[in-house]
């Protein structure tokens, strides 16, 4: 049972090898949130900012445990991160199938990825995305 | 053409273990958990034992006994292999069960093996690092039987010179129940290409094979690595998490007896809500035809069936937020369970209602055991993201107590952790191809 808070945030920074223009970049399996065909019942809100040059920040907000919902996404649609994974300095080759390279891209995700300055607060910290969606049906 | 499961046409049954592509209807089961003292011994037994693996082709006299058996990381290096991540095995494979219960222990996200289910606790010298090679798995068509094949294996074992670190039995309940009461093996996947079944398909999608059987593409389309790829090794293979789970059964009824008087219900209403289906299998969210032929479309609020009840928790189907069948995620993550009761029935009006163990053992066995097992335990029914915030009533941790929000809108708590891991181990079931290259 848990009595914290069940979310997260991911802060992604990630470098971009040169040539690699930030907007081609895409979010994984958010493209359609209602249809539900990924593990998208962890993901409250997720966004990619430029930050200048080759740096990019991916920016989520999740609910549990991101290794686990990472492997889910991985297998879901393992293509997206194939094609990703070449334009990404520091990121394992793919196929990120392979579970060596897996290995290597759970590494490189908690390598770069950015702790909050300060607690991370959020108004409804028990609150789910399918507690929410819930309320929302309710 | 013969008859299959779904579209495929191409599974070799006669290479498969039996145990993955078909659940054995035998009543009688003893596992045992077995050693390699040396590379040597080690090969000499699993080339003895190879040509006596029931396979997956169909039988046409259901025979007395069947024989499967799954290796551990720890067995493979015993036999000689090189067990890591570049040779393609997957993570939690090579930690091993006791590494990952270890690992998985933060509360929401937890394996649940921990505190009193902890490996240090674990039956069978289950919970010693490094002791557990294999797991044999021996079912029986009755009591002479079962004995048979168990001479016939301590002679093998004798003969080859390894060790049986020991043994644990299964014995089927009257009715097919589990010792909380329920009617059990309704919900198993459909696996394409599989021999059709007996009694015809389960009322729910098919699943791709290699969900299942590796070497074949899964539900996204992809086939996932081999381990040790230029070898006939692991193709038509599976993984398995063996478990034993000890079912504190006179606790369950107790508190499910009290509720039924505290609330003024039938004490059948409060045991179905833990469950999302009746004692004897009618699922709670209703079905068109048959047990399992249902989803949650018309209970988007938990009023039939409650979020934290354990079918919806385990397999969460079109459930809120969840997508639609095939390739919604609550129709991934899917388990074969092969799975018999152990020890007495419970009988409450017998004195030693307390101190019988009795549970649940067997194999929960998929592709990946880290996308399917774990992924399943401590994301559904440990973790956060499929119900409230806290466990599976019936079968997780429920620390430090449980709580469940019956479909009227009642909420239970204060009830105790009621399955409990008395052993676990993840093995690997080869081909028989898989087995002579081991041998």
């Amino acid at each position: 049972m848990s009595n914290g808070t069940v979310q997260n945030p991911l802060s992604l920074v990630l470098t971009l090898k040169s040539g690699t223009s930030p907007t081609s970049l895409k979010l994984p399996l958010t493209a359609s949130p209602q249809a539900g065909a990924g593990p998208v019942t962890i993901l409250h809100f997720a966004w990619l900012i430029h930050l200048g040059g080759n740096k990019v920040l991916l920016t989520t907000v999740y609910d549990g445990d991101f290794d686990a919902y990472l492997d889910a996404f991985i297998d879901a649609d393992p293509q997206s991160f194939n094609s990703a994974l070449p334009f990404l300095e520091g990121a394992p080759p793919p196929p990120i199938t392979d579970p060596a390279n897996r290995a290597a891209f759970h590494k490189f995700v908690r390598d770069n990825n950015i702790s909050p300055l300060t607690n991370f607060f959020s108004a409804y910290p028990n609150m789910t995305v399918i507690k929410v969606l819930r309320c929302e049906q309710s | 053409m013969r008859a299959v499961v779904g579209a495929r046409t191409d599974l070799p049954w006669n290479e498969i273990q039996g145990l993955i592509l078909r659940g054995y209807s035998h009543p009688k089961g003893r596992h045992f958990v077995l050693h390699f003292p040396d590379v040597v011994s080690g090969r000499r037994f699993v080339a003895a034992i190879a040509p006596k693996i029931t396979t997956a082709e169909p039988w046409s006299e259901k025979p007395a006994h069947c024989i499967n058996i799954g290796f551990t990381a720890d067995g493979l290096r015993a036999l000689g292999l090189t067990v890591d991540l570049s040779n393609n095995f997957p993570q939690e494979f090579v930690d091993g069960a006791i590494a990952r219960a270890n690992a998985f222990t933060k509360v929401p996200n937890d394996l649940g093996d921990h505190g009193e289910s902890a490996p240090e606790k674990w039956d069978l010298s289950l919970g010693i690092e490094g002791q557990t090679h294999a797991i044999l798995s021996t079912i029986a068509l009755d009591d002479g039987a079962r004995e048979a094949v168990t001479a016939e294996m301590m002679s093998l074992f004798q003969s080859a010179g390894i060790e049986s670190l020991g043994n644990h039995d299964a014995d089927d309940l009257p009715d097919s129940q589990v010792h909380f009461g329920y009617r059990d093996s309704i919900s198993q996947p459909n696996i394409e290409g599989a021999p059709p079944r007996k009694y015809g398909l389960y009322s729910q999608p098919v699943v791709a094979t290699g969900e299942f059987v590796l070497g074949y593409p899964n539900q996204s389309g992809f086939t996932m690595p081999l381990p040790l790829p230029s070898t006939p090794f692991a193709k038509n293979g599976c993984y398995s998490a063996f478990r034993i789970l000890q079912q504190n059964v006179p606790a369950f009824f107790d508190y499910v007896e009290a509720q039924a008087v505290r609330l003024g219900v039938p004490a059948s209403e409060i045991q179905a809500n833990f469950c999302g289906r009746q004692p004897d299998g009618t699922p709670l969210a209703g079905s068109t035809h048959g047990l399992n032929d249902f989803d949650y479309s018309d209970d988007k609020n938990g009023k039939k069936c409650p979020y934290d009840a354990h079918i919806r928790r385990g397999h969460p189907r079109n459930s809120l937020g969840f997508g639609p069948a095939p390739d919604g995620e609550g129709y991934r993550h899917r388990i074969l369970r092969r799975a018999l009761p152990y020890g007495r029935s419970f009988d409450p009006q017998n004195a030693d209602r307390d101190s019988t163990s009795r549970g649940l053992i067997g194999h929960f066995m998929g592709a990946s055991l880290a996308q399917q097992f774990e992924f399943v335990m401590t994301q559904w029914i440990n973790g956060v993201t499929v119900a409230n915030n806290h466990d599976d009533a019936l079968i997780g941790d429920n620390v430090p107590s449980g709580r469940l929000q019956m479909a009227n809108g009642t909420t239970l708590q204060g009830f105790t952790r009621f399955t409990v891991t008395r052993g676990s181990a993840y093995v690997f079931f080869p081909s028989i191809a898989g087995l002579h290259y081991l041998g």
